[in-house]
């Protein structure tokens, strides 16, 4: 079947793609001004400990040697030690990890089927005040400027009214008690994920509405929408069944382009709602100078975005037949 | 000879006047593209004014300016029309000044991208077969990262950028959507008949180039261009957010920066409030301008569209 | 009431509304059908034969309307009935075989389930199984293999489309099937295929069927009558012998003697530059329609507009300079 060769194709690229990020971030780091020794060295490091991470490193070794340890460095999941926790940062980016995936994953697909559902209506009734009012206000929350408009929630939802907590992603006091039981940490969770996931919802559903309503207005003058409707069917079918799937296309399709994108937005979010996620975490690596963690921080979001790539493209074939068979 | 030259290319400048005509008749119906240009005016205007206050007197200059009688978060009052922050800065001295670096950084990155983008979509298109593969998975690969994280990571490694050095590393991850878009505008113009002529004619690649690609698809590129202003304002303002922007001048972003971290957003709804306000409506103003744009630019899409409708 | 034809249309004008004004697509158009009939539409691009064909199916665009006239199927008013009660008649009364067939299946669904869409439309109480035997029964009749029920519309060449459109059209057994262009995007021996296919169905299962093409070629292989139009008005009606034999208006005269055909590939530009120029809405008022590039006109043409003569009892024509018998 076509579907699994494309799979296999796209996974090799991604693989190529990520080598080449990790390369390119291995080059930087030896063009940086100042000694690599210094820059993976803390001041809280014992003598014997520098050896052993020159050692590891191999950074009095040929730089070619060094990109290979590096590589492997890198397959081991090896990636030093955090100047800040001093801790490895493996730990931490598996932490931090599954907290961003969650922000991340639920954000996107709530943004893109509430453009589509959205965006699907107001097609249907264009012209009318309600299509104006929608399409300006999407105009408008789709230009929001991120950070600001998460304040500005924290601002009102969190502290004015009180509804949801002020950051984080749990309430500690709760989970120290004993046996807590799932449901409970889950709503908790879900309490604090909710204000974060509103912000991002509202900047980047506008955007999808927007593309889902252009690309609906194109899909209605399709022949087969025509057909559709001379087979009888009532003015719903043809939306829904007909029109829609589609239009919903190339809503994907810009999902998968603007990923980079909404990662940025994704880190700026957790970096503003305390949302203990790897987009967070690199933004305070990159404050604090600890190397190590800001690198892996970086490879890891590059491998989310990839790998989310490859899940939209992939969804992609299976919602377009042609491209599937 | 000579004069048959000459009146073809007089006739080819009246055609592209008309054709400006046109395009600013169609632009001038178009509502969004109205409010994008009314609200770029404002804009611009606060960005000249951003000039006087510290004529007017030291205290309120942007960055070095403080109230000598005013050490804390102020409200609007008449000295400081949109109060002051923590140390006693004018807020709207800050706001103005904001504004012109805002147009700064929007308008150079978005230009130094377009300009890559452009001349990477031509080369692509006009030289195909490898280079094209391969400069297209290149700029798919730069699509997929994101710039703000990159930039970061840069500034871990490299130290604190100036603000030429955000302008330009802004535009070094802009560039691939516009050279998507001029390599298929170029690879439709390649099939015309008087590129064929051209070259025929013996013109040089060069002189193809520059002669009869390049003014064909520039109408493409600056509406790209209009996109590329949101997105760069955006990522600069994401920075200084951040504590990454230049510390030597002030911008929104940087504002928000202070309202934020000197925890004063709960209580100087005054101060939170401007700089958002701005960056939301700058980037608007020059999203709804492009969208404007593409419609006026795209005559087209527009017939066809026109004509699939009514042969329905 | 064997007598009473199928359908009936009465003085039918349809009107586009532009931002450059109404045009005027079809002006007072005529006809009747009887069951198993088939009567041919013909006439150069843009001159308003998908007009009609739409008008009938009750699927003009929005800005069309029907100005004037009547619609008559059977027994009831096309123009005067509410929308669900049209959506009831469309396909199971009177189904159309689009235009552009390549496009008139929705790439997303399988073939076999939207010609399945249509038969659970108009027979909701038809099980799952039952309703598949029907497309297997289509299928077959289109001669497309039944294992190729479950494939896209992007995996069939263009003319198992078009005869799975045609299949589509047949699927509730309609009383009237408008084809439009049926065979237009074609080659050759696939079009020949194709129109014999649909000679069949009108014939076997008593369908009556409207032809619509820009080959009088096309349609004289199927048709029964054919109505020949220019700029919106039929100017020419009558049995596909009397027309194909003696063409009676300079117009037709002029399609007959080029190569029987207008033009050989259909020219979708040439639809565009017919709507810039709004053709139906720059007859003259006062003259006759063709008066500008009619080889006979003389003085009179401008002045005055042509009246229906008849040349036989089924053959008329809109043209003044025709001699009758009865003058
Ligand atoms: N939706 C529409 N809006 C305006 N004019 C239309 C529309 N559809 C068709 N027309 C005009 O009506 C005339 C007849 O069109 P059509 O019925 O498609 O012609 P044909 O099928 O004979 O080629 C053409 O001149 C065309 O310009
Ligand atoms: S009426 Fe005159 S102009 Fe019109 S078709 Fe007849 S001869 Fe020609
Ligand atoms: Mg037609």
């Amino acid at each position: 079947m076509n579907l699994k060769r494309m799979i296999f194709k796209r996974s090799i690229e991604i693989l190529v793609v990520f080598f080449i990020i990790l390369t390119g971030l291995f080059v930087l780091f030896h063009l940086a001004p100042g000694d690599p020794v210094s820059m993976m060295v803390d001041l809280t490091m014992t003598p014997e400990d520098v050896d052993r991470l020159v050692q590891q490193l191999g950074l009095d070794r040929p730089l070619w040697t060094q990109y290979l340890l590096y590589l492997k460095n890198f397959f081991r999941g090896n990636f030093g030690t955090s100047f800040h926790y001093g801790r490895p940062v493996i730990e931490i980016i598996s932490e931090r990890l599954p907290a961003t995936i969650l922000l991340f994953t639920t954000a996107t697909i709530l943004a893109a089927m509430a453009g589509v559902w959205c965006g699907k209506l107001i097609a249907w009734h264009k012209g009318g005040p309600l299509d104006a009012t929608v399409t300006i206000f999407s105009l408008l929350c789709s230009t929001l400027f991120l950070p600001w408009i998460a304040l500005l929630s924290i601002w009102f939802f969190a502290f004015r009214v009180g509804w949801f907590p002020l950051s984080g992603m749990i309430t500690p006091e709760i989970w120290v008690l004993p046996n807590l039981g799932f449901w409970a940490k889950a709503t908790d969770i879900l309490h604090h994920l909710l204000l974060p996931l509103l912000t991002l919802c509202i900047v980047n559903t506008g955007a999808y509405l927007l593309i889902m309503r252009s690309s609906m207005l194109e899909t209605i003058k399709e022949d087969y929408i025509i057909t559709a409707r001379a087979k009888g069917l009532t003015e719903k079918q043809v939306r829904n069944h007909h029109a829609a799937p589609n239009a919903a296309l190339p809503v994907i399709t810009s999902v998968g382009l603007s990923l980079a994108f909404s990662v940025n937005g994704g880190a700026l979010t957790e970096t503003v709602f305390s949302w203990p996620g790897i987009g967070r975490e690199l933004i305070f690596a990159v404050s604090n100078s600890d190397y190590p963690l800001a690198m892996a921080s970086f490879m890891f979001i590059a491998l989310v975005v990839l790998v989310a790539n490859l899940i939209v493209d992939i969804l992609y074939a299976y919602l377009d037949p042609r491209i599937r068979y | 000879m000579q004069s048959k030259t000459e009146t073809g290319k007089h006739e080819r400048h009246s055609y592209r006047a008309k054709l400006l005509i046109d395009a600013w008749r169609l632009f001038h119906d178009n509502l969004i593209g109205r409010i994008g240009v009314c609200l770029l005016i404002v804009f611009g205007l606060m960005a000249l004014l951003s000039y006087i206050p510290p004529h007017v007197d030291p205290m309120y200059h942007p960055m070095t300016g403080v109230d000598p009688e005013i050490s804390y978060a102020s409200p609007p009052s008449t000295r400081h029309w949109l109060g002051t922050d923590n140390i006693g800065r004018d807020i709207l001295s800050q706001l103005l000044t904001g504004a012109r670096v805002a147009f700064l950084v929007g308008i150079s990155s978005a230009f130094i991208s377009i300009v890559i983008g452009t001349l990477i979509g031509i080369v692509a298109a006009y030289w195909g077969k490898m280079l094209d593969g391969l400069l297209m998975r290149f700029a798919d690969m730069v699509m997929v990262m994101p710039s703000l994280l990159v930039i970061l990571l840069l500034s871990v490694l490299f130290g604190q950028l100036s603000i030429w050095t955000i302008v330009i590393l802004i535009a070094l991850f802009r560039w691939p959507a516009v050279a998507r878009v001029i390599r298929s505008q170029t690879l439709s113009l390649k099939q015309r008949p008087f590129i064929d002529m051209a070259r025929v004619a013996g013109a040089s690649h060069l002189r193809i180039i520059f002669r009869h690609i390049l003014p064909n698809v520039l109408p493409m590129a600056l509406l790209y261009m209009t996109f590329r202003i949101t997105s760069a304002i955006i990522v600069e303002a994401a920075l200084s957010f951040l504590g990454f922007g230049d510390p030597n001048t002030v911008s929104w972003g940087m504002m928000l920066q202070w309202v934020w971290k000197t925890g004063h957003m709960f209580q100087a709804p005054y101060w939170l409030l401007p700089p958002g306000l701005c960056i939301s409506f700058m980037t608007l103003s020059f999203y709804m301008m492009g969208r404007a744009m593409e419609e006026v630019l795209d005559p087209r899409l527009r017939r066809v569209r026109n004509a699939k409708h009514a042969a329905a | 009431m064997p007598n009473m034809p199928l359908l009936d249309v009465q003085n039918l004008t349809i009107v586009y509304r532009t931002n450059a004004g109404p045009v005027i697509a079809a002006e007072d158009v005529c006809f009747t059908l009887e069951r198993g009939r088939a009567v041919g539409i013909v006439g150069e691009s843009g001159c308003g034969k998908t007009t009609i064909g739409m008008a009938l199916m009750g699927l003009l665009p929005e800005n069309g309307f029907v100005q004037q006239g009547r619609i008559i199927i059977e027994d009831t008013d096309l123009l005067s009935l509410t929308k669900p009660a049209l959506r009831a008649l469309r396909w199971k009364k009177m189904a159309m075989i689009f235009q552009a067939a390549m496009n008139a299946l929705n790439p997303v669904h399988r073939v076999g389930d939207q010609i399945a869409e249509a038969i659970q439309t108009h027979y909701p109480d038809y099980s799952a199984d039952k309703t598949r035997k029907e497309v297997a029964a289509l299928f077959d009749l289109v001669d497309i293999p039944r294992n190729r029920i479950d494939d896209y519309p992007h995996q069939y060449s263009g003319g198992m489309k078009q005869r799975a459109v045609i299949a589509m059209a047949l699927s509730c057994k309609p009383d009237l099937i408008i084809a439009d262009e049926p065979t237009t995007a074609l080659d050759v021996i696939v079009q020949d295929q194709i129109l014999k296919k649909i000679k069949a169905f009108q014939d076997d299962m008593n369908i009556a069927t409207i032809v619509i093409s820009h080959d009088i070629g096309v349609v004289s292989e199927v048709c029964d009558n054919i109505m020949v139009m220019y700029k919106g008005r039929m100017i020419e009606y009558g049995k596909c012998e009397e027309v194909f034999m003696s063409p009676a208006h300079p117009y037709t005269v002029a399609l007959l003697s080029s190569h029987l055909s207008l033009d050989s590939t259909y020219d979708f530009q040439a639809d565009i530059e017919n709507i810039t120029e709004a053709p139906a809405a720059s007859v003259l008022p006062g003259a006759c329609g063709y008066a500008e590039k009619c080889r006979h006109a003389d003085v009179q043409c401008f002045v005055q507009t042509p009246a229906w003569r008849h040349l036989s009892s089924t053959h008329r024509v809109l043209c003044l300079k025709v001699v009758t018998n009865d003058q």
